[in-house]
């Protein structure tokens, strides 16, 4: 596997990077893809427009509230935060996903044709 | 200020997702250029990271999802806030709340209950098939005089036009029957005759109607009513048989219970059509009811009719009913006796809800005005007006909505009682049930007036902009107007209704308190009817039948006196036609009464001049007859009337030359033959029953107490019934079947006894909260007055000439509405005029007394007020 290629996204982990990324700062649509695009070393995009909808659908499940606010150079842009009920799915989401991935890796470093 | 945002138009919103990619694009854009793309590749990139047009239209279906789910969660929790808001307004304030929804639950479950009655009663259609073609038919006399009863003859005649499909006649004729368990027992049945199934078309549960040839033979068949058949009949199989009287009679039929006509009828006997002609045509003793041919209109069914009626009278001069026809709906005869007293109950239930409506928005009135301050500490922090509208009615809808559901129950729970329980006296009472309609519309209609009940205060609340005490102050004032005139409004309605319901209890008892003539208390009677073979034709064995009956029961310690009489009921008395010497055609009738043993003295009758059948009097010796006063006034009048000669025509012979003279040898006083509720006083005769025991076959035993007819109520029935165990004996206390007409009177005065209670009740709630409240908004200025030295009787009468100047003005306009409605009253009146002043005075005077006493406590509180407290806290 080359370490160019980028990763596709397993289900429900853009929601819990989203959340992860907002729980930091407040941030716009695009400062969050390019955020994702950079921490992963570009090897992890979901697609501009499927951010979006996921940040809709977290805005509707009351995880996240946008505000349209005056950005860096002086233009009106959609800022997002997280709620409380926001923070709580994300600490859940996180456990459950570092708990997951435990028992994954433990499953795969049993003894085995490899 | 998002939530303000997301109200605006779906346009808006769309625009924001449009701007919001489009700065997306632009930024990516931007830093694509920066990292050496030209403008236009820059652009076509960003655009292709995006999805292109796919993920744009993508990203804009998300956030309409979006918006459609936060709008409503947004609406969601406006209601929840709003409930939130209500419950801990109630829970804040359980009386007034409790008060409330008890008024709207009461005004639901009477509406629903009245209009049930009404819609069950008077507006469905009859349970009969294309019902609206059934009529009924009358007798016409020469003065255009209508009677509902009819002859089998004339009807016969009647029977062949063209203009009806199908008519036949019934009449109540009550019977002992004898079922499976051999014990014979009285019930309520009806002779019919002729098409009486066919042409109410009659639906049945099982079985079928008698056929053209049962009908015309008068075959010995007959039907039953549905509970009767499945409670007194095991539901056997027909045809089964059964014996009435000892004749065994088949019964062919099954009549559903909620189609049964007459309501209350057990079984229909057929009875053989009889034409006879001269007199016989003038016993009108049969109800009739036609089905007119499909197309048919009364007008034209009646022009043929009457053509039937004139010629039978130039056939037969002495048909002297039978000068035209009568045609009535038959469902107007039917429901005829109950449309005004249910007209009144509706009325009555309406007025209820119209105080109940005045008390809860004068409670509100109060309630709001006293929150004048929160209303408008809301308001200054946003609200806007609609919120706060919509706010105050969530609560109310709370409330009216649990009214609805309660108040529904207790009607169906009242409806499913009264109809299993209590005989109701209404016809079709074997229809009623709970009607859903009925019950969603009393609590649409009470709905409706607890909502704009609920609305008023509602505007006075939102209406106050600042919070501050001189405006606050002028919103309680007008608070306090409109609450002072609500309360007026309902004692106007509370007299209204008080008078009506004091009308009928006064008339009740009015009635109740009439002299009859005859003194019922102490009377128990046993009817019996000698239908057993052995007794049906020979004449003979009916009076040593009745002497036996006779002896057995004057043995009977606390017996004081005992008789007989051919009828002990006061209604289904034989009126016939009276001649006296000397006229040549009758020109009246009297009630006509088979008498035996000491039958005047058991009903308490004075003899008021000649003398009383004695031992002289016999089946063999000259016929002799006892006259009342009115009797012999009529045709004796200023002369005696001892010694002169009548004839009992229709009861004793239908012609001069058939019909015996008596000799007049005693005149009595004159009863209230017809009870307590008929106005006039009929001229009654009374010939001895055994120089006529063809009367004899229904009688009855009549015997008075020495001290309380309870005591001797068994045994008279045991010793009557010892004669000839075969025979159904039913005692009665002559008082309980004399009261049995006035039911209706009697239920219709309950009830709307029981409204105008709730209506002064709830008005007296109202007098008192308003005054309460009142006195809470004045006790500064009352403070004042208690600090310049007005005592406290001077402060309790300050608030008492306020109650009375309430009470008053209400009590005077509700007489005046009253005397106006009074006319509604005047059917179901039997002695009094609706517009009695007693009832009037009494009325009016028992407001002004509630309202001192519902005014009494804020009186009391207002003299207790500490001045200083007082002044301090306002």
């Amino acid at each position: 596997m080359s370490s160019d290629e980028t990763i596709p996204l397993l289900k429900g982990t853009l929601d819990l990077l989203i959340l992860k990324c907002l729980s930091m700062e407040p941030m716009h649509g695009y400062g969050l893809t390019t955020w994702l695009e950079e921490q992963s070393g570009e090897r992890v995009s979901p697609g501009d427009s499927a951010t979006y909808q996921a940040l809709h659908r977290l805005e509707a499940d009351g995880l996240v509230e946008a505000e349209w606010d005056t950005s860096d150079n002086n233009r009106r842009a959609r800022y997002y935060h997280i709620t409380p009920s926001g923070r709580a799915k994300l600490t859940e989401s996180e456990k459950q996903w570092r708990d997951y991935t435990d028992i994954v890796t433990r499953l795969l470093d049993l003894p085995g044709l490899a | 200020m998002k939530r303000l945002l997301r109200l605006w138009r779906p346009e808006r919103r769309r625009r924001e997702v449009d701007e919001e990619i489009e700065r997306h694009l632009e930024l990516r854009a931007a830093e694509l250029e920066r990292r050496g793309f030209t403008p236009e590749e820059a652009t076509a990139e960003a655009r292709r990271r995006f999805g292109g047009d796919e993920g744009i239209e993508a990203v804009r279906a998300s956030a309409a999802r979006r918006d459609r789910k936060l709008t409503l969660s947004d609406r969601c929790s406006d209601l929840r806030q709003d409930l939130v808001l209500a419950l801990r307004r109630a829970v804040r304030q359980p009386v007034s709340t409790a008060a409330e929804l008890l008024i709207l639950t009461l005004a639901v479950a009477l509406l629903t209950g009245t209009v049930t009655l009404v819609d069950r009663v008077l507006l469905r259609p009859l349970p009969f098939p294309e019902a609206e073609r059934l009529v009924s038919l009358w007798s016409v006399g020469e003065e255009g005089d209508a009677f509902p009863w009819v002859s089998m003859s004339n009807w016969a005649d009647w029977n062949d036009a063209a203009a009806i499909e199908a008519s036949g006649l019934f009449a109540q004729s009550d019977m002992s029957v004898t079922l499976e368990d051999d014990v014979p027992r009285r019930i309520s049945a009806y002779d019919v005759a002729g098409g009486f199934f066919s042409a109410l078309r009659m639906p049945l549960l099982s079985g079928r109607w008698p056929s053209e040839d049962e009908v015309e033979v008068g075959a010995s068949v007959a039907l039953v009513e549905e509970s009767f058949w499945r409670s007194r009949m095991s539901a056997a199989e027909l045809p089964a048989q059964i014996e009435i009287g000892d004749r065994r009679v088949d019964v062919i039929g099954v009549a559903r219970r909620d189609a049964a006509y007459p309501s209350g009828a057990q079984l229909w006997r057929v009875r053989p059509v009889r034409r006879m002609a001269g007199r016989a045509r003038n016993s009108i003793n049969w109800n009739a009811v036609a089905r007119l041919g499909p197309g048919v209109t009364t007008g034209a069914a009646k022009a043929e009719l009457d053509g039937i009626a004139a010629a039978i009278r130039e056939s037969d001069p002495a048909a002297i009913y039978s000068w035209g026809v009568g045609i009535v709906p038959f469902a107007d005869f039917v429901t005829d006796d109950a449309r005004s007293p249910l007209l009144l109950l509706l009325a009555g239930a309406l007025g209820v809800l119209l105080v109940a409506g005045a008390n809860v928005a004068a409670l509100n009135v109060a309630r709001a005005t006293a929150r004048v301050g929160e209303g408008a500490v809301r308001r200054a922090l946003g609200a806007g007006r609609a919120r706060l509208i919509r706010h105050e009615l969530t609560g109310h809808l709370l409330v009216i909505a649990m009214a609805a559901v309660l108040g529904i129950g207790i009607a169906a729970l009242g409806i499913e009682l009264s109809v299993r329980k209590i005989d109701l006296p209404l016809p079709r009472s074997g229809e009623i049930g709970l009607d859903v309609r009925a019950g969603l519309l009393g609590a649409a209609v009470v709905g409706l007036v607890g909502l704009a009940s609920a609305m008023l205060p509602a505007l006075f609340t939102s209406n106050s902009a600042t919070p501050t005490g001189s405006r606050a102050e002028v919103t309680s004032r007008r608070g306090v107007v409109v609450g002072r005139a609500l309360v007026v409004f309902e004692v106007v309605l509370a007299v209204v209704l008080l008078s009506a319901g004091g009308a009928l209890l006064r008339d009740y008892r009015t009635v109740l308190t009439r002299d009859l003539g005859f003194e019922p208390r102490g009377v128990v009677t046993a009817e019996v009817a000698l239908t057993s073979e052995a007794y049906r034709d020979a004449v003979d064995p009916r009076m040593e039948w009745w002497d036996e009956a006779l002896r057995r029961v004057s043995r009977i310690p606390g017996v004081a006196a005992a008789g007989i009489a051919n009828r002990s009921t006061t209604d289904h008395r034989p009126n016939g036609f009276v001649l006296a010497e000397g006229e040549s055609e009758p020109s009246g009738g009297a009630i006509y009464a088979a008498i035996g043993g000491a039958y005047l003295e058991a009903m308490g009758i004075p003899l008021i001049s000649g003398r009383a059948f004695d031992a002289g009097d016999g089946p063999d010796t000259e016929r002799v007859v006892l006259v009342s006063e009115v009797l012999a006034d009529r045709y004796w009048p200023g002369e005696s009337a001892l010694g002169k000669r009548i004839q009992a025509l229709s009861m004793e012979g239908f012609g001069a030359d058939q019909a015996p003279w008596l000799g007049v040898v005693g005149v009595v006083g004159s009863t209230r033959a017809w009870g307590y509720q008929a106005d006039e006083i009929p001229p009654e005769m009374y010939v001895l029953a055994e120089q006529i025991p063809v009367w004899m076959g229904t009688a009855a035993v009549v015997a008075r107490a020495e001290s309380q007819e309870s005591d001797i109520l068994g045994p008279v029935g045991e010793e009557v019934r010892a004669v000839d165990g075969d025979l159904a004996v039913e005692t009665r206390l002559l008082t309980a079947d004399l009261a049995e007409p006035l039911a209706q009177h009697q239920a219709l005065t309950l009830l709307l006894g029981g409204f105008a209670v709730i209506a002064v009740l709830l008005a007296s709630v109202g007098i008192y909260s308003i005054l309460r409240f009142q006195i809470g908004l004045r006790r500064r200025e009352l403070g004042l007055r208690a600090a310049l030295g007005a005592s406290g009787t001077d402060l309790v009468g300050m608030v008492l000439r306020d109650a009375l100047l309430l009470a008053g003005l209400g009590a005077t306009l509700g007489t005046v509405l009253a005397i106006l409605t009074g006319g509604l009253l005047r059917t179901s009146l039997y002695a009094l005029s609706p517009t009695d002043p007693i009832t009037l005075a009494a009325t009016a005077a028992s407001l002004l007394l509630i309202a001192v006493v519902a005014a009494s406590e804020p009186a009391l509180r207002a003299a207790r007020m500490d001045p200083n407290d007082a002044l301090r806290r306002a």
